[in-house]
C-alpha cells in the first residue's frame, strides 16, 4: 500500500513538473498569440488560464503528444480557448443542434473521396479549409495529428463525446464539397 | 467494398487536412517566438497565477487519492479484524449451535463486504448535500465550492476563486490517519475554538490541522494565516 502511495505521489509530481515545463516553455508564445486574438492584456491572461485548465483536464492525452507537435498544439489550444471565452462572454448559443439518425446517415453518405483526393492539390485543400469552423479544425487536429481519443477531444473542446464524430463527419462533407467546387451552406 | 474503400480515402483526406492545419499552426508559433515586439507587462503576475493553479492541482489530486486510499485501507482492516475475531471464536467454541450462528454471521458479513466493495469501486456516490456534516461557514472573499467528496468517515471540499486559486478543507474520523507533507515547513501552534492545532507553512502554502474528540480537521492552500484561522473557527455542523 505504501508503495502504491509513493508511486502515485511520484506520478503526481511528474505530472505537475510536466505541466510546469509546458508553461515555462510555451507561455510567452501562447500569450503573444492570445494577445493577437483578443487585443487585450487581461483577456490574453485569461486565455492562458483557460488553456492550462484544458491541458490539465486532458493531461493523460497531452503527455502522449509527440514533442515536435507540441508547438502546434499550444497554438490551437489558445485558439480554442479564445472561442470558449467568446462563448462565455457573449453567451453565444452553442451551435450544436440535435442530429437525428436520418441526418447522420445523410452526412455519412459516401462521396467519391478517391477522385476528390486525386483531383486536388495541397493548396486546394488549404483554401477549402479556410472557412471551416474552428471547432471542426480542432477536432481534425486533435484526432489525426495528436491522436486524442474522442472522449479527450470532447473534454478539450467542451462538447459531448458523440458530437466529436458528428463534427468529423461534417468536416469531411464540407471539405469534399468545397474541393468539388460546390458551395457549402453550412456555417 | 466501395463504402469501406471510400471510408479509407475520407480518412486520408481528413488526415491530410489535419496535417496542413498543424503545419499552419507551427508557422504561427515560429513567427511569434521570434517576435520580440509583443511582451506581457504582467508576466510575473501571470506566472504566479498559473504556476499556483498547477501546484494546487497536484495538491488537490493528492488529497483526493489519499482519501480514497484511506477509505480502502480502513475497510480492509475492518474486514481483517472481523474475520480474525470470528475465527478465534469458532476455534475456541465447541457448542454446535453457536458454531452455526457464527458461520452464518461470517457469510452475512462477507455478503455485506462484497456489497460495500462494489459500491466503493463502481458506484461512488458523491452527494452534494452537506447536511449533518461539519464545514466552514466563513470563506475568504470570492471563493465558492468547486467540488465535494463526502463519505461516512469525513468530507473533502475544494473551494476555488475566479483566479483559479484553490484551498481544500477536509475532516476525517479521529481513528483515521492522514498523511501531511510537512517537509521543510515551519510549525506554529494555534487554538481553534479551544482545540489545539498547528499550522505548517512553506512559501505561502499553509496547512492547518486540529483535532476534536471525534475528528481531525485539515485546511490547506495559499491562504494568509489570519484567514485560515478564521475559516477554521467558523467550522460548524
Amino acid at each position: 500500500m505504501i508503495t502504491i502511495a509513493i508511486i502515485t505521489s511520484i506520478k503526481d509530481e511528474n505530472e505537475r513538473s510536466f505541466i510546469e515545463e509546458l508553461y515555462i516553455k510555451h507561455n510567452k508564445v501562447m500569450w503573444k498569440y492570445a494577445m493577437s486574438l483578443t487585443k487585450n492584456k487581461d483577456e490574453a491572461d485569461e486565455l492562458i488560464q483557460i488553456s492550462f485548465e484544458k491541458i490539465i483536464r486532458c493531461i493523460e492525452a497531452v503527455k502522449e503528444i509527440n514533442c515536435c507537435k507540441m508547438d502546434s498544439y499550444m497554438v490551437s489550444i489558445v485558439r480554442n480557448s479564445y472561442n470558449t471565452l467568446l462563448r462565455k462572454k457573449y453567451k453565444e448559443k452553442e451551435n450544436i443542434k440535435y442530429i437525428d439518425s436520418d441526418e447522420l446517415a445523410d452526412l455519412e453518405a459516401h462521396d467519391d473521396y478517391e477522385s476528390v483526393l486525386e483531383k486536388n492539390s495541397t493548396s486546394d485543400i488549404i483554401s477549402a479549409l479556410e472557412n471551416m469552423p474552428d471547432k471542426y479544425k480542432m477536432v481534425l487536429k486533435l484526432k489525426y495529428v495528436h491522436e486524442f481519443e474522442d472522449e479527450q477531444i470532447a473534454k478539450t473542446i467542451g462538447v459531448q463525446t458523440n458530437s466529436v464524430r458528428m463534427y468529423k463527419t461534417r468536416a469531411l462533407r464540407m471539405l469534399a464539397e468545397r474541393l468539388k467546387g460546390s458551395v457549402c451552406s453550412e456555417k | 467494398m466501395k463504402s469501406s474503400f471510400n471510408d479509407e480515402y475520407g480518412e486520408i483526406l481528413l488526415r491530410k487536412a489535419a496535417i496542413l492545419l498543424s503545419e499552419e499552426d507551427e508557422k504561427i508559433y515560429d513567427k511569434l517566438r521570434d517576435d520580440e515586439t509583443i511582451v506581457n507587462p504582467n508576466q510575473e503576475e501571470l506566472d504566479k497565477k498559473i504556476l499556483g493553479m498547477i501546484k494546487n492541482y497536484e495538491k488537490k489530486k493528492k488529497r483526493k487519492r489519499n482519501l480514497m486510499l484511506l477509505k480502502r485501507v480502513s475497510l480492509k482492516a475492518a474486514i481483517f479484524v472481523a474475520v480474525l475475531t470470528i475465527g478465534f471464536a469458532i476455534t475456541y467454541t465447541t457448542v454446535d449451535a453457536f458454531k452455526i450462528t457464527v458461520i452464518n454471521f461470517i457469510i452475512e458479513q462477507k455478503e455485506k463486504f462484497s456489497l460495500i466493495s462494489l459500491s466503493e469501486n463502481n458506484n461512488i456516490s458523491v452527494p452534494t448535500e452537506l447536511n449533518e456534516k461539519y464545514f466552514p461557514r466563513y470563506l475568504p472573499e470570492g471563493y465558492e465550492i468547486n467540488s465535494t467528496f463526502i463519505n461516512d468517515g469525513g468530507v473533502e471540499i475544494s473551494y476555488i476563486n475566479k483566479n483559479g486559486e484553490i484551498f481544500i478543507y477536509s475532516y476525517f474520523d479521529k481513528n483515521s490517519k492522514a498523511g501531511i507533507d510537512t517537509e521543510n515547513t515551519t510549525e506554529t501552534s494555534v487554538l481553534i475554538n479551544g482545540l489545539e492545532g498547528s499550522i505548517f507553512s512553506k512559501d505561502g502554502y499553509r496547512i492547518l490541522v486540529f483535532k476534536s474528540d471525534e475528528y481531525i480537521f485539515i485546511i490547506e492552500g495559499h491562504i494568509e494565516k489570519e484567514e485560515i484561522i478564521k475559516i477554521a473557527k467558523s467550522i460548524k455542523k
